[in-house]
């Protein structure tokens, strides 16, 4: 599998088990926990509530102490100061931790009500409510003949402040009736009370007087009996209990309200954050860790992959082999691309290497055939220049045989034998042409050089042109350094050379023209330049002459084979010289300049 | 006593010719008109020179040539190898199978009296060293 994909599961397992975990804890274990937080809370409030319970029951007690007493019977029949003194101090208040004490006859009015406050330690009045109370309600007074067990136990609020009230008949000692009014004691609902138990159980105890609508709202409307509990969370790490007590009644007393901080959900919860924090953490480094190594793993992958590619050969004979690739490779698709740029790549070398081979066939064919042509065409001409030699070889042997030896020929036969003689030498001429033009355009001439003295080839040329020119009445004017001239060549060919620009000087300019011969030394070698005062040659033609059969117009003459010039410039260049032709234009005459370098050219 | 050239040429009119050229200036001629004649005369001639033609038919000049220069009686004899082409080719050729030199057959009016003037030259020097 890729490294890669391996990589992106561990980091998502890791964030789902983080998340997963995360959400079960909040679910099951959080709830629980809330659960028991406020479990916890309600148990509290119904400690409270017993707490309360255990205090009346003390408060009753105590009533019945008093109540259930001989003294107390004749007091309330006929109240003395002794007794108030004796058993009304205000060290029986302490003692008993009673805020009040109320003493009714049998007629339903008090005989003795006294308050006091336990922390000033004074006698105050008693709670303007208690009259009204005692008025309106006969809750507080026992029925005449009650009995022992006739009690009222309660909280009653006076003046808006709760009190645990406990009402008694009074009795005589043994118990015995018939009761004779109602001995009260009263208690102040006092968070003290409660102090001891709410500071070990970590409650933060308040009291709240209620009305019946703040006890309904807080008890969520149920108008539950005396004691009814409700446990709710009232802040995120705050559970608040609701402990509604009702007074004898049955109305709303007042609320013992009892917050309690959700320790257990507070340290869980914190350590849940913690895990969460630390699997965050981990799920974070995992990626870090996952990316560092993909990264690492990757660059790595891509270097080595970079290198396969440098080390491609792009030689065109060898197709480039194809790069490994693994499936489980992250560079597999970048490898794969590479591969298939090798692959087009190769089929295009391919496709090159064939082309290239079909074409080296085609020019390998092209070449034999050129090859082939060229030496058939070679052969043709060697034959058809054999073939014309030699009947033109007996034709000019034996005139040459008559008119040299035949002392009896008349002028006239002799003119004729002599015209005849002229066109066996043209044929003869035309033939050296056609194999001179072979020799040059096969690239097979080759010279015979030598140092030659330029002046030589003139003299020789000047007295071979003399008949034609005086033919054609042309004068012909040398202008030659005193100096000789040596230069490195074939002498045969430079007469050739000299002989062609003559004759075509001679041939195209007019009778009675003159042509001129210059001849300069030229860096070493020399510079020849041949004008006549002929028909000249169109700007557009002064390359075109150089070329075999090129028709040039009205330069065309009957004369001459057109392969003069050719010749002649093949000549030169053998010779590692230069020629061309310069005029002013038709009718304006021809200057033919050629070049022949001290050293000679590469025949030479 | 004259002087005899040995001229092969299978040319029946240049032979003529070269004969009527060579016997006015005074040598006897013997005719060949290809190699295994020449060959076949050499058993009855001993010529002062013998004047091959390059191009004939079977046998060319040059192999006859190189023939002749391997029989112990033809090893001295000059040669003279003659052609309607005067080529630079030829010439190597013929200096390679041992001729004495290359001339051009009649093209030139020239030709002629430079064939005899060859001829007699290398006669002159044959005999001279056989002396």
């Amino acid at each position: 599998m890729k490294l890669s994909v391996i990589l992106a599961l561990i980091f998502l397992i890791t964030i789902t088990c983080t998340g997963v975990l995360f959400c079960l804890m909040q679910l099951f274990m959080v709830d629980g926990i809330v659960n028991f937080e406020a479990q916890n809370v309600h148990n509290d409030m119904s400690n409270l509530n017993a707490t309360i319970s255990a205090e009346l029951t003390q408060l009753r007690q105590n009533t019945e102490d008093y109540a259930f007493w001989n003294d107390t019977y004749n007091f309330v029949q006929s109240p003395n100061q002794g007794y108030i003194e004796t058993n009304l101090a205000s060290s029986s208040y302490q003692v008993q931790d009673i805020n009040l004490i109320l003493f009714v006859n049998s007629s339903g009015l008090p005989v003795y009500a006294q308050a006091y406050n336990l922390q000033t330690q004074q006698f105050i009045p008693v709670p303007a409510d208690l009259t009204t109370k005692l008025n309106d309600e006969s809750l507080l007074v026992q029925p005449s003949g009650a009995n022992a067990n006739s009690t009222t136990t309660g909280i009653m609020t006076l003046d808006g402040v709760p009190y645990l009230i406990s009402s008694e008949p009074i009795l005589t000692s043994n118990e015995g009736g018939p009761s004779d009014g109602t001995l009260i004691f009263g208690q102040i609902l006092d968070l003290k009370m409660f102090s001891e138990f709410g500071q070990d159980l970590g409650l933060n105890l308040s009291l709240l007087p209620a009305t019946a609508a703040q006890v309904s709202t807080r008890l969520g409307g149920a108008n539950g009996s005396s004691g009814a509990i409700q446990v709710s969370r009232t802040a995120s790490d705050v559970m608040t209990g609701y402990l509604a007590l009702n007074d004898i009644y049955g109305e709303p007393a007042c609320v013992i309200v009892a917050t309690a901080p959700m320790s257990v959900y507070t340290s869980t919860q914190s350590m849940t954050e913690q895990l969460f924090i630390a699997f965050v953490a981990v799920g974070f480094l995992t990626g870090a860790g996952d990316m560092f190594l993909l990264r690492r793993e990757l660059v790595s992958k891509i270097n080595a992959l970079g290198e396969k590619v440098r080390s491609i050969n792009p030689d065109p004979g060898n197709a480039p082999k194809l790069l490994e690739t693994r499936i489980d490779d992250e560079v597999q698709v970048l490898t794969d691309s590479i591969n298939d740029i090798i692959s087009k790549f190769s089929s295009s070398q391919e496709q090159i290497r064939r082309s290239e081979e079909s074409l080296k066939k085609y020019s390998e064919h092209l070449e034999e055939l050129v090859e082939r042509k060229t030496k058939e065409r070679e052969m043709l001409l060697s034959k058809i220049a054999h073939e014309l030699r030699t009947p033109l070889a007996s034709m000019m042997g034996y005139l040459n045989y008559i008119m040299s030896d035949s002392p009896e020929l008349s002028n006239e036969t002799r003119e004729k034998l002599e015209v005849v003689q002229k066109n066996v030498r043209r044929l003869v001429s035309l033939t050296s042409d056609i194999l001179d033009y072979k020799k040059i355009e096969s690239g097979n001439l080759s010279l015979d050089p030598k140092p030659v003295n330029f002046k030589e080839i003139l003299d020789e040329c000047t007295k071979e042109m003399a008949p034609f020119l005086d033919e054609k009445r042309q004068t012909l004017a040398v202008k030659v350094s005193e100096a000789p001239l040596v230069v490195q060549g074939d002498p045969l060919r430079l007469v050739q050379i000299m002989m062609n620009l003559l004759n075509n000087a001679s041939k195209f300019t007019p009778d009675n023209g003159s042509i001129s011969v210059q001849v300069e030394e030229d860096g070493g070698g020399l510079r020849v330049l041949v004008s006549d005062s002929g028909t000249g040659i169109r700007q557009d033609d002064l390359e075109r002459v150089f070329i075999p059969f090129a028709k040039i117009e009205k330069s065309i003459s009957a004369k001459g084979t057109s392969l003069g010039l050719s010749i002649t410039k093949g000549l030169v260049e053998a010779h590692g010289g230069k020629i061309w032709a310069e005029s002013q234009g038709l009718g304006k005459g021809a200057t033919f300049i050629f070049t022949i370098p001290k050293l000679g050219g590469n025949h030479v | 006593m004259k002087e005899t050239i040995l001229v092969v040429d299978d040319e029946p009119d240049i032979l003529s010719l070269t004969d009527l050229v060579l016997e006015h200036a005074g040598f006897d001629t013997v005719n060949a008109k290809n190699g295994p004649e020449a060959l076949e005369k050499l058993k009855s001639v001993s010529p002062d020179l013998i004047l091959l033609d390059v191009v004939m038919p079977g046998m060319d000049g040059f192999e006859l040539c190189r023939i002749l220069r391997t029989m112990p009686e033809q090893a001295k004899v000059p040669i003279v190898i003659y052609s309607v082409l005067y080529t630079e080719s030829n010439k190597k050729r013929s200096q390679e199978c041992g001729a004495n030199t290359f001339i051009s057959k009649p093209m030139e009016p020239d030709d002629i009296p430079h064939l005899v003037s060859v001829c007699r030259r290398l006669i002159s020097d044959y005999r001279s060293n056989t002396e």
